[in-house]
C-alpha cells in the first residue's frame, strides 16, 4: 500500500494557508520556524551589511515594511509549500506594483502562525477557497 | 523573564518534546507552543499520579497524620480554585442570590414598575 505524504504539503490541515496572487498564478504563504528563521537570519545580514546595530526577530514582530524585507520575507514564506522555488527565485518574483498586496498578506500569514493570544480561541484557521488552487 | 531565543525553543522540542531538528522547523510557532502546552498538561497529570500514590501512602502509614492529607496539600495546583483546576463552587446562600439579582438589574435594567402603584 503506498503511503500518503501530508506533512508539510497543502494537505496538511495544521499548517495555515494565505493565499495571494502574482501574474494569474496563486501562491500559497505559510510561516513555518523554518520559514522565519530564514527570513530573520536573511534580514538580520542584510542589516549587518548595511553597518546598522539593530535586528529583527521574526518570532515576536514583523519588521517595519520595505521593499528589501517584503521580499525577503515573501520568499521565506511562499517556500513552505513551494520547495521547487529557489530562495532568490522567490525574492525576485513579486513585482513592484505587487509589493504592497504581498505586504498585506505576508502580514495575514504571520498573524495566522503567531502565538494565539489568551482570548483567541483555538478554531481551525479559515480556509479561503483560493487556497486548494 | 527575557523572551525565548530560537536556541531555547529548539533546546526544548529536541530534548522535552522529542521532535527532530526537520519536524521542528516544520512547525509554526502557534502549533509549537500547542505542543508546549500540552506537554506541560501531561507533566501535570505525571505529577498528579505521582501525588495520588503519596498521600495513599502517607495516610495509610504507620505514623499517619491526625488529619488525613488531600492531594492539593502535595500537589497545590490540584486545589479548588487555583489556576488551571475546575472552580470551586459558591454556595448559594441570601447574600449571593441578592448579588446575582443586582447584577441582573444592572445588565438588564430595573423591571418596570406597573402605573399607579
Amino acid at each position: 500500500m503506498s503511503r500518503r505524504k501530508i506533512a508539510g504539503t497543502i494537505a496538511d490541515a495544521t499548517l495555515p494557508k494565505t493565499p495571494v496572487e502574482i501574474d494569474g498564478k496563486i501562491y500559497n504563504l505559510c510561516f513555518t520556524l523554518g520559514a522565519l528563521s530564514e527570513a530573520e537570519t536573511s534580514i538580520n545580514a542584510e542589516l549587518a551589511r548595511e553597518g546598522r546595530d539593530d535586528y529583527v526577530n521574526l518570532l515576536y514582530a514583523l519588521p517595519a515594511g520595505n521593499l528589501a524585507s517584503t521580499r525577503i520575507i515573501f520568499a521565506a514564506a511562499v517556500r513552505a509549500f513551494h520547495p521547487e522555488l529557489t530562495f532568490e527565485q522567490a525574492r525576485d518574483l513579486p513585482a513592484l506594483e505587487d509589493l504592497y498586496t504581498i505586504a498585506v498578506k505576508v502580514r495575514e500569514a504571520w498573524n495566522r502562525a503567531r502565538v494565539k493570544d489568551k482570548d483567541e480561541d483555538d478554531a481551525n484557521p479559515t480556509e479561503p477557497a483560493a487556497a486548494v488552487a | 523573564v527575557s523572551a525565548p531565543t530560537w536556541l531555547d525553543l529548539w533546546a526544548f522540542a529536541r530534548v522535552r518534546i522529542g521532535l527532530s531538528k526537520a519536524e521542528f522547523f516544520s512547525l509554526t510557532p502557534r502549533a509549537f507552543f500547542k505542543m508546549h502546552e500540552v506537554w506541560l498538561e501531561s507533566q501535570r497529570d505525571t505529577h498528579r499520579m505521582i501525588a495520588l500514590l503519596r498521600v495513599d501512602l502517607i495516610n495509610h502509614s504507620f505514623y499517619r497524620p491526625t488529619r488525613p492529607l488531600e492531594l492539593a496539600d502535595l500537589m497545590p495546583a490540584a486545589r479548588p480554585g487555583a489556576a488551571g483546576s475546575a472552580p470551586r463552587r459558591r454556595r448559594l446562600t441570601k447574600k449571593f442570590r441578592g448579588e446575582i439579582a443586582d447584577r441582573m438589574r444592572q445588565i438588564f435594567g430595573a423591571p418596570a414598575t406597573p402605573a399607579g402603584s
